[in-house]
């Protein structure tokens, strides 16, 4: 069985603190590009505003392993998709084929950027450094079969999203609960 | 000192034995050992072990022979060599008659275990005695160890099936005929071990679920019991770690197969080696084809995958193409070899040919079932499978949503729409919309289906009594229908360009929201 690291996103914690963006930037030093963005918008259901923090999603369809000229992107035993930019020419086609704009110019390396799920910290037994740093817990990972990751629970309207299958599991917003932080 | 020669061979691997005559029931006993034939006789219970090929080759000579035969003192012969050794018949043929032990050793280095004056079982030597039984294989120390016990051995697995048998032909058909005629009908297996019976089974379990046996005759004496009980115990565990083995090499390949479709190998050669193990030849380019399957009812209790699997292995074991097939996530994948010099259009039509066979053979097997495949790009350089696989998940995507009446679909039929993917999703649906917004609208709120209409005008390739039939409506229906398209939108449908404009903008649309 393989299995697929997922992010966890509760709608109805997070606050829109963006802990999780800056400790991305922060962690790997980055600056003029985000890895991970949190985007707020009005829900057609009683949900009202949502904020949802979103990076590559590590879909079980790539979209960027198929694009990609140099062959760099690739989708490890684990799920997670990993970009090797040391022999990325830079060609932007990831970044425009990508529905969920995971993939961005870094504008240091002039190269494709994209959130590697802290492979290196994975690796080690550690959470990913965004999820780490969620006062809310909001964004959280998980553990999923392969097979099963068809079953998410994604809400948002993005073109191809079907065909892609974004590791990414949302949990709605409960109308009626207000989230109080603990202690 | 008196030694008992059965008792010192059970301290040897069995690997390490053959029998060239077999061993004597009862139990014989020497004093000591010599490393050379005797001119005269000898004064001490003996035994002669020849390390020397020189020394060994004198037993040809018939007069050595008799005289050795004649020595009352003499127990056995023990020759150290370790490739096979050749005697002559009538020599062997003598010392079988007269029930004389002859032993050839492979390893000289186990001579001393016979010269020890204390029995030492080192269960230490157990992983190079297993790693030797399985080098040498179960059924060739079986066919040594029943030439040396005068037994046949009949193995049977969980279903008293017969797997292998070793043994005189006659002992055999005995073994055989008291196999049907009381073992099978025993419902016990307390009472196979009476002591009337001519044979007896031995358990070999191999896991928790699986018990094997061992026929063997019945053995009166302990060394004997002890060989067999050795023999088994090595048979059940050889089995264990062959079955371990395997277990770790479909591990193996779950983890390979993921990384051919998911990953870019740095290595080729890598690729290739590991390929090897499972006898995948990757070093020629390959084709890559995703079979989809819509599983029907019938078959949801069933592990349909595996039919499925076998029904493809079977055909094409007898066809020219190579074929590599193999499950993944609930799609089953086919590489197929592709290294002749052909054009672009030959490939495409070659792997078309060959999926369309798949498909009928399929579909001949599993008429409830619905087939899909999808086929992606040829890449010259293997390591590109990954890519490939991407390519024939979006055409068999897409291809089942456009391609309704057609079940293969390479990623070049996509066409143009392939761009779909380079290009930013916002900008193809402003495009799509700014020819279609108004028909959507109609379609929403009179539910006018225009679209729909304009699908299948566009699938049909334009043929009014096929679109008029998919949709069920008269032909003439259809004609004002396309008419008031054309006016909604303001494109001659006949004009070539307007038209091709029209026909991207509803494929882009149907294929973004699907």
């Amino acid at each position: 069985m393989t299995t697929q690291l997922m992010f966890y996103i509760d709608h109805g914690k997070c606050i829109k603190c963006k802990s999780c963006e800056m400790a991305c930037n922060e962690y790997y030093n980055l600056s003029g590009v985000h890895r991970r963005t949190v985007v707020s918008y009005e829900t057609d259901s009683n949900e009202g505003t949502v904020h949802l923090s979103i990076s590559c999603n590590h879909c079980k369809n790539p979209v960027c392993v198929m694009v990609c000229p140099e062959n760099n992107f690739q989708k490890r035993q684990d799920g997670i998709v990993v970009h090797n930019s040391s022999n990325c020419k830079s060609c932007k086609r990831c970044i425009q084929a990508c529905p969920f704009h995971a993939p961005k110019l870094n504008p240091k390396t002039n190269r494709a950027d994209k959130c590697n799920f802290c492979v290196e910290r994975i690796d080690q037994g550690l959470k990913p450094v965004c999820v780490e740093n969620c006062i809310t817990g909001a964004l959280n990972m998980m553990k999923v079969d392969s097979n099963s990751t068809d079953s998410t629970n994604v809400n948002a309207d993005i073109p191809i999203v079907n065909y892609t299958k974004p590791s990414i599991f949302i949990k709605r917003k409960q109308p009626g609960l207000i989230f109080l932080r603990e202690g | 000192m008196n030694h008992s020669l059965q008792d010192k061979l059970l301290n040897i691997p069995l690997y390490q034995l053959t029998f060239l005559t077999s061993l004597p029931k009862e139990p014989v006993y020497f004093e000591k050992t010599i490393d050379f034939i005797p001119e005269k006789w000898l004064e001490a219970f003996t035994i002669i072990i020849l390390e020397n090929f020189e020394q060994w080759e004198k037993l040809n000579k018939k007069e050595t022979t008799l005289r050795l035969i004649q020595d009352p003192k003499l127990i056995g012969l023990i020759l150290c060599e370790p490739s096979k050794i050749h005697m002559q018949e009538d020599v062997i043929q003598l010392f079988m008659q007269c029930q004389f032990p002859i032993i050839q050793l492979h390893d000289s280095a186990l001579v001393s275990v016979l010269k020890q004056k204390n029995d030492f079982l080192s269960f230490s030597q157990l992983s190079v005695e297993i790693q030797g039984f399985m080098a040498k294989g179960s059924i060739h120390v079986a066919a040594e160890m029943s030439k040396a016990l005068n037994t046949p051995f009949l193995y049977l697995d969980q279903n008293e099936q017969l797997l292998w048998q070793t043994g005189e032909n006659s002992d055999l058909q005995a073994a055989n005929r008291w196999l049907y005629n009381h073992y099978k009908k025993e419902t016990t297996p307390k009472k196979m071990t009476k002591s009337e019976s001519p044979f007896q089974a031995y358990p070999i379990q191999i896991s928790e679920s699986i018990d094997h046996a061992l026929i063997a005759s019945l053995q009166t004496e302990i060394w004997q019991k002890k060989m067999i009980d050795k023999f088994s115990g090595l048979l059940a565990l050889s089995l264990q770690t062959q079955g371990k083995f395997q277990e770790q090499q479909e591990l193996f390949k779950e983890h390979f197969v993921y990384d051919l479709l998911y990953h870019k190998f740095e290595s080729q050669k890598v690729m290739i080696k590991q390929g090897k193990v499972w006898g995948w030849n990757l070093e020629h380019p390959h084709h890559l084809l995703v079979i989809n399957i819509s599983v029907s009812e019938e078959m949801t209790n069933m592990n349909w995958l595996d039919e499925i699997l076998s029904a493809i292995e079977a055909q094409i074991s007898g066809t020219v193409e190579t074929l590599i097939v193999f499950p993944f996530q609930d799609q089953i994948i086919v590489l197929l070899e592709d290294g002749e010099n052909r054009t672009v259009n030959q490939r495409k039509k070659h792997v078309a040919e060959i999926a369309h066979q798949l498909i009928k053979l399929l579909s001949s097997h599993f008429s409830y079932c619905r087939f899909f495949i999808g086929v992606g790009k040829w890449y010259q350089d293997s390591t590109h499978l990954n890519k490939s696989y991407q390519e024939a998940k979006m055409a068999l995507q897409f291809g089942r949503i456009w391609f309704k009446n057609k079940n293969v679909c390479h990623i070049n039929d996509l066409g143009a729409l392939r761009l779909l993917i380079q290009i930013h999703q916002e900008v193809l649906l402003d495009y799509s919309e700014e020819y279609l917004l108004p028909l959507i609208d109609s379609d929403r709120e009179s539910g006018t289906e225009y679209i729909k209409t304009l699908q299948l005008y566009i699938q049909q390739k334009g043929r009014i009594n096929d679109v008029s039939e998919a949709l069920f409506v008269h032909p003439n229906t259809l004609r004002n229908r396309i008419k008031k398209i054309e006016e909604i939108t303001g494109i001659d449908l006949q004009d070539p360009e307007e038209f091709m404009n029209l026909m991207i903008a509803v494929k882009l649309l149907s294929f973004m929201k699907s």
